[in-house]
């Protein structure tokens, strides 16, 4: 079950519903009110769920920002945000009525004491007012830079606990540049609030999808027998996107793809394809699990990061899209002579009885030729083959299971099958599982899932502080050893293709090739 | 013994497809299949049908123009994964047996032309003594070892009926839906005698899924901590439900049952049964009119503790207040502008600790939102516009119950709620 912080007895006419829960009366305090990420993921996902009602009355927002500001400005900008954002548009006038009048603008630094007395009587009046009844979650959609200052002004405020009702806060990747200030931030976050008051949100565990990774493996009794060294040959994990920097280029000098991406998205793939099955389905035992996974990544250090990782630049070239685009040197804001990586190819490897030996591939990159997720296993060839190389051999492909988390999300198995006729031909085919949102019904998006999953205590899909530092200390190696041994010079793949010759080289030493999603 | 009408029946029916013989149902639906994946064959030779299989569908239907409009609500159902649907026109009183089949394979773009979710669709038209046996036909029809989801258009048929019992035979869930019984009270009846009868399958209703939005208000009410003492405290629920301006009962021109209160009775059952109120030995206060669609009864909280889940006043333990009378009152609404039965307004009288709330959620003219409010000392605490439209669309409801596996036993407890608070005339 998961993890409720509110003591009290469940609502008695809520037994036996289908109905999904619903959280208590609260205020989310978003600090960074003006930012991108808050008008064009969090103030849709909270009116889609204002829409669709699992939103209690009385819900309010604080938008804390510097910006100059006042309430009904600010409402107007947040309902221009939704009609443009939101999966539900055009606004429902009647809907929005409401859930604006739950949004109040508090213009103060972030730096000021002031704007934290006067945030503090906003939400003893919201209690009064609106019934929010001490309930409070402040969601830190500012650059990181930013989180320190504002926790430890949360904390000298006395905002970190409630007399009544309970207080989380929710902090947005990424979790620190490297180890050592993913440590300083968590002990930071840790002087001023509990552990099960954090909600670290990496929104890629809201998708459907990758819940979906526990329940295939889980809740079905014939794949977690095969799911092992015994029987899987190697595992590919493909997060690929086919745009750029999106002006984005100054944070993503700093970042590249290994913090961007590796750090937090594939690793957090990564470990819920190879975790243990928990004790139970709650929030810490899954957690407990996919530490462990981190904890058993073949650490990447010195020469074996050169051998064991592929890092690549794009150049110029044309877009899937038809767009013709410069190459990374080239975007506004990027030092012409940089090094930073914007594609990445890695083998890595889990030092643990199920997984030893098996290798892990992974990848990611920008101005790649499309945006997909994708988690495929691939089986070992049967022991035996007993068809005619001439008729069967060549033709027939391993077994491959392929998760795919975005798009087209689903499942497909491929296997091989008698072409029909005289002739013993064998060709391989894919047995498709498509997951009937795709363009039928809507499903919610991430952010909306875990807003929600937060307002009712679950912190099953956020990510826990020492899963944090977990990956950190993995990534760590690789950053150290680049760092004593930066690159003369860094490849580069054309913009539009799957990446540099070395990656497909890289791959092809082990006699495997890349797989085309 | 059932002709299979050999050079057809003579009948057209388009949107069912080819006619064809009932023992060529599996091998035409091959045929198409091939026939579609060589249509849709790109040049690298890759399959891009998607073929998942969760369900099995069956639809009853008494009439041709029925089986047609139910055809048609399956085009938003694609999505459900269903594996067949077999449309079966029971035409029991004809004079002369008979049992024609066509076959269909409908198939809706997914993600783009290319890509396309099919289902295979039998429709058969059963008449006479071939009515009877249709439950036999299906056997042979049915995709194995997926689950049956009967999907019965029209009154309930009496639980010994052999056609029906046929078909009960071989599903998991039977849907039903009560806004079009033509004898609402009588027919709900029927309803919880064939859900007590059928232990193998579910029962359920598509009307039960219309108050699912409603439910969900009521129940976000407690969730507040504040309000959640006035729960074990509501003496009053009062519920209103649309019926026609009709001189006499009857259907609408648009083909609605007036008064139909058949919601209205789901959502006092439930409530009743939710908050552990029993009806009171005295029953001459109670009343009900089957003409205007009124009722009201007249009731008592539990007195000592329940079993799990259900309220109990915790001054009621003491025994102050423990056998106060309560009341569950409904009332018609003549409305021309909402659909007979929908549910018009909801309050809830409470008093906890000598203060008194009303929780009301209302719709006014506006058939897209309702109002809820909850009055504190008479002085308005909250009162929020909430999105919930006066008709969902059926194939929302139907889809809804396709994702359902057991039973509802919600729903099931609140049916018997319903009989036991028919039986309580005044």
């Amino acid at each position: 079950m998961p993890q409720r912080s509110v003591v009290e007895a469940p609502n008695p006419l809520r037994e036996g519903i289908r109905i999904k829960n619903s959280p208590e009366p609260c205020v989310m305090v978003i600090f960074g009110a003006t930012g991108d990420l808050t008008h064009r993921k969090l103030l849709p996902a909270l009116y889609n769920l204002a829409l669709e009602h699992p939103l209690p009355a009385g819900f309010s927002v604080v938008a804390f920002a510097r910006r100059p500001y006042s309430t009904d400005e600010y409402r107007q900008q947040a309902l221009d945000s939704i009609n443009q954002y939101s999966r539900q548009k055009p606004v429902n006038p009647q809907v929005w009525e409401n859930f604006a009048a739950g949004i109040h603008y508090l213009q103060a630094d972030f730096n000021d004491p002031k704007g934290y007395e006067k945030l503090n009587n906003l939400l003893n009046l919201l209690d009064q007012e609106r019934g929010t009844g001490g309930n409070r979650i402040y969601y830190l959609s500012t650059p990181p830079s930013q989180y320190p200052e504002i926790i430890q002004r949360l904390g000298s405020a006395g905002l970190n606990r409630s007399r009544k009702g309970w207080t989380r806060i929710i902090i947005e990747k990424p979790f620190g540049h490297d180890l050592a200030s993913a440590k300083e931030l968590n002990r930071q976050v840790a002087r001023v609030f509990k552990e099960e008051q954090v909600y670290r949100i990496d929104h890629y565990l809201g998708k459907e999808t990758v819940q979906n990774i526990l329940v295939f493996r889980l809740a079905n009794g014939i794949f977690e027998p095969v799911w092992n060294r015994r029987y899987v040959d190697h595992v590919q994990i493909t997060v690929a996107e086919n745009i750029g920097l999106e002006g984005r280029s100054g944070y993503y000098e700093e970042s590249g793809a290994i913090r961007d991406m590796v750090q937090n998205h594939v690793l957090q793939l990564l470990s819920l394809v190879a975790m243990e099955p928990p004790i139970t389905f709650d929030a810490n035992s899954v957690r407990d699990e996919k530490v462990k996974v981190l904890h058993a990544l073949q650490p990447l250090s010195g020469q074996d990061v050169a051998t064991h990782i592929i890092r690549a630049q794009y150049g110029p070239g044309w877009l899937s899209t038809g767009q013709q685009v410069v190459g990374y040197r080239q975007e506004p804001g990027v030092s012409p002579h940089s090094t930073t990586e914007t594609y990445l190819a890695m083998k890595v490897f889990i030092d643990s009885w199920r997984w030893a030996g098996v290798p892990f591939y992974l990848r990611t990159g920008k101005h790649l030729p499309k945006r997909v997720t994708e988690i495929a296993i691939q089986f070992k060839q049967a022991p035996l083959m007993l068809f005619k190389r001439s008729e069967a051999y060549g033709q027939v492909e391993p077994n491959v299971l392929t998760l795919r988390i975005q798009p087209d999300e689903g499942i497909s198995l491929k296997f091989g099958a008698k072409v029909p006729g005289t002739e013993m031909q064998i060709r391989s085919v894919n047995m498709d599982f498509f997951y009937g949102s795709a363009g039928f019904r809507e499903q919610p998006e991430a952010y909306e899932r875990l807003l929600l999953d937060c307002m009712l205590g679950d912190s099953t899909l956020f990510t826990r502080r020492d899963e944090v530092e977990a990956a950190w200390t993995f990534i760590q190696g690789i950053l150290d050893a680049w760092r004593n041994e930066p690159p003369e010079i860094i490849q580069t793949y054309e913009s539009g293709s799957w990446g540099p010759q070395v990656a497909d080289e890289f791959i092809w030493r082990d006699g495997r090739r890349w797989r085309r999603p | 013994m059932a002709n299979d009408t050999a050079n057809g029946p003579g009948i057209r029916l388009p949107w069912a497809g080819k006619w064809v013989r009932i023992e060529e149902v599996e091998q035409t639906l091959t045929s198409l299949w091939s026939m579609s994946l060589d249509n849709l064959r790109t040049g690298t030779g890759a399959n891009v049908h998607v073929r998942t299989s969760v369900l099995n569908l069956v639809i009853c239907t008494p009439d041709i123009e029925t089986a047609g409009l139910a055809s048609k609500v399956l085009r938003d159902l694609a999505s459900t994964h269903l594996a067949r649907v077999a449309i079966v026109v029971l035409e029991e009183s004809e004079p002369t047996s008979s049992i024609s089949a066509w076959v269909t394979l409908r198939c809706f773009s997914m993600i783009s032309d290319l890509m396309r979710h099919c289902f295979e669709q039998t429709t058969l038209l059963a008449k006479g003594s071939a009515a009877r046996a249709a439950g036999n036909f299906l056997q042979a029809l049915l995709k194995p070892e997926l689950p049956v989801y009967l999907w019965w258009l029209g009154d309930p048929p009496a639980g010994d009926d052999p056609t029906f019992q046929n078909l009960v035979n071989l599903s998991n869930r039977i849907i039903f839906d009560s806004t079009s019984f033509f004898n609402p009270e009588q027919d709900i009846r029927s309803l919880t005698e064939l859900c007590n009868a059928t232990q193998d399958a579910a029962i359920s209703d598509l009307n039960w899924g219309r108050l699912t939005g409603w439910r969900e208000l009521v129940i976000q009410f407690f969730d507040v901590p504040e309000y959640r003492p006035y729960l074990s405290g509501i003496h009053s629920i009062e519920i209103e439900h649309v019926v026609a301006p009709l001189a006499v009962p009857g259907r609408t021109e648009e083909g609605d049952v007036s008064p139909n209160p058949i919601r209205a009775l789901l959502l006092a059952a439930w409530l009743k049964e939710r908050l552990g109120w029993t009806l009171s030995a005295y029953r001459g206060n109670n009343h009900h009119h089957t003409a205007s669609g009124s009722y009201h009864w007249e009731m008592q909280r539990a007195t000592g503790p329940r079993a799990s889940g259900q309220l109990v006043s915790p001054r009621s333990r003491s025994g102050r207040l423990g056998g106060q009378p309560v009341s569950i009152t409904i009332n018609p609404r003549v409305s021309s502008e909402m659909r007979p039965g929908s549910i018009a307004l909801v309050r809830l009288v409470s008093t906890a600790d000598n203060k008194e709330a009303v929780f009301t959620i209302a719709r006014e003219a506006d058939l897209q939102h309702v109002i809820t409010s909850v009055e504190l000392d008479q002085e308005t605490r909250q009162r929020r516009i909430v999105s919930l439209a006066t008709q969902q669309k059926e194939s929302d409801l139907l889809r809804e119950e396709l994702e359902i596996t057991g039973h509802d036993y919600s729903f099931e407890q609140t049916l018997q709620e319903i009989a036991n608070l028919l039986d309580a005339e005044g």
